[in-house]
């Protein structure tokens, strides 16, 4: 099988395992609320370059899933949204990055002693 | 057509490549979060300290010299229990949201147990010192308590691979902390004076020192990448 091949099949098993959150959009958010722990609403729409009705709907499901938590405050008397990240989600970042670390180097290091053959 | 095939397997293996540094990131960045707080949490038991050697001055100042055993003893808990408030109790939970593997209990237990049997030395040292009017012997002692305090740190990280991260700080303060008993002992007088700058001075820069190189634990993933 061709590099894309291996590692198409390679993305799409992991897909296959985790079809709620291995979605690019889903995943973004994830990734970005893992290293800030928490973020503003208009702060993700803006970064993730979504409409609000999309990033909306996005963070409902991952509420619902118990990977993120939204509340909503006060700031400067504006009412606020903020997302942030729970302890599940991080560890399911975690695992899920892990897994694909795993799965894509597999592709690489084959790919790297093929050229070297 | 085959030229073309390996410029496109050439793009993938790249993105892939991308794709494992960012994997290597999500891995180091909990470390990086740990070695950020444990910082503060060293600036916090520093100005603590800090804190309670102003308060204890001014007191002094207001109402004579006190009880020397007592004082030493009542500083030495109020320095710490400030410490352990605003540190562990407001600072830590802040790396709680990252997951933690889960290590062996007694290994878990074993500073809390090395740090309490330090403590209750220093509370023997100090009864035993002020009792027989030999006050003056008790900053060495304290000091060489210390230092046997963070050699323990330096070497249940070590044993530790998730707080490997932590460890280097602390066998250059132990150096530091033994290096500094000997001018502790020809001037005695003075040792009080040589115990505040090497350990404030040396906590102060461990903490300043882990703050800002926290992120350089994320340079290492790059060997993956």
């Amino acid at each position: 099988m061709s590099l894309d091949g291996d590692l198409l099949s390679s993305l799409v098993e992991l897909m296959e395992e985790d079809r709620e959150t291995m979605v690019p959009t889903r995943l973004s958010i994830m990734i970005y609320l893992y290293f800030t722990q928490n973020v503003n609403f208009t702060v993700l729409q803006k970064k993730l370059g979504l409409t609000s009705g999309n990033l909306s709907s996005h963070l409902r499901k991952l509420e619902e899933m118990k990977l993120i938590r939204i509340s909503k405050r006060f700031v400067e008397l504006k009412p606020t949204t903020i997302v942030v990240l729970t302890q599940e989600g991080a560890a399911h970042v975690r695992k899920q990055m892990l897994r694909m670390r795993e799965l894509v180097s597999k592709v690489v290091e084959k790919e790297d002693s093929e050229s070297e053959e | 057509m085959s030229a073309a095939n390996d410029d496109n397997d050439e793009e993938l293996v790249e993105k892939a490549k991308q794709l494992l540094l960012l994997t290597d990131l999500v891995d180091l960045y909990p470390k990086v979060v740990a070695r950020r707080v444990s910082g503060l949490v060293y600036l916090i038991i520093a100005g603590g300290i800090s804190f309670a050697t102003l308060i204890y001055m001014s007191l002094e100042n207001v109402l004579g010299p006190f009880n020397p055993v007592l004082v030493n003893l009542v500083f030495i808990g109020i320095s710490l229990f400030f410490s352990w408030l605003v540190a562990f109790r407001l600072v830590l939970p802040l790396t709680q949201s990252y997951p933690k593997e889960p290590g062996p209990k007694e290994q878990e237990r074993a500073p809390f147990i090395v740090w309490g049997i330090l403590a209750v030395a220093i509370v023997i040292v100090a009864l035993t010192t002020f009792s027989t009017s030999n006050g003056i012997w008790f900053m060495p002692g304290l000091q060489i308590i210390m230092g046997i305090g963070f050699l323990s740190n330096y070497i249940l990280g070590k044993r530790d691979v998730e707080v490997d991260v932590f460890t280097r700080e602390h066998l250059y303060f132990t150096f530091v902390i033994f290096l500094s008993v000997l001018p502790m002992f020809l001037f005695l007088e003075f040792a009080y004076v040589v115990l505040i700058v090497v350990d404030m001075g040396g906590i102060y820069i461990i903490g300043i020192y882990m703050l800002i190189t926290s992120e350089r634990l994320l340079l290492e993933s790059k060997r993956q990448g």
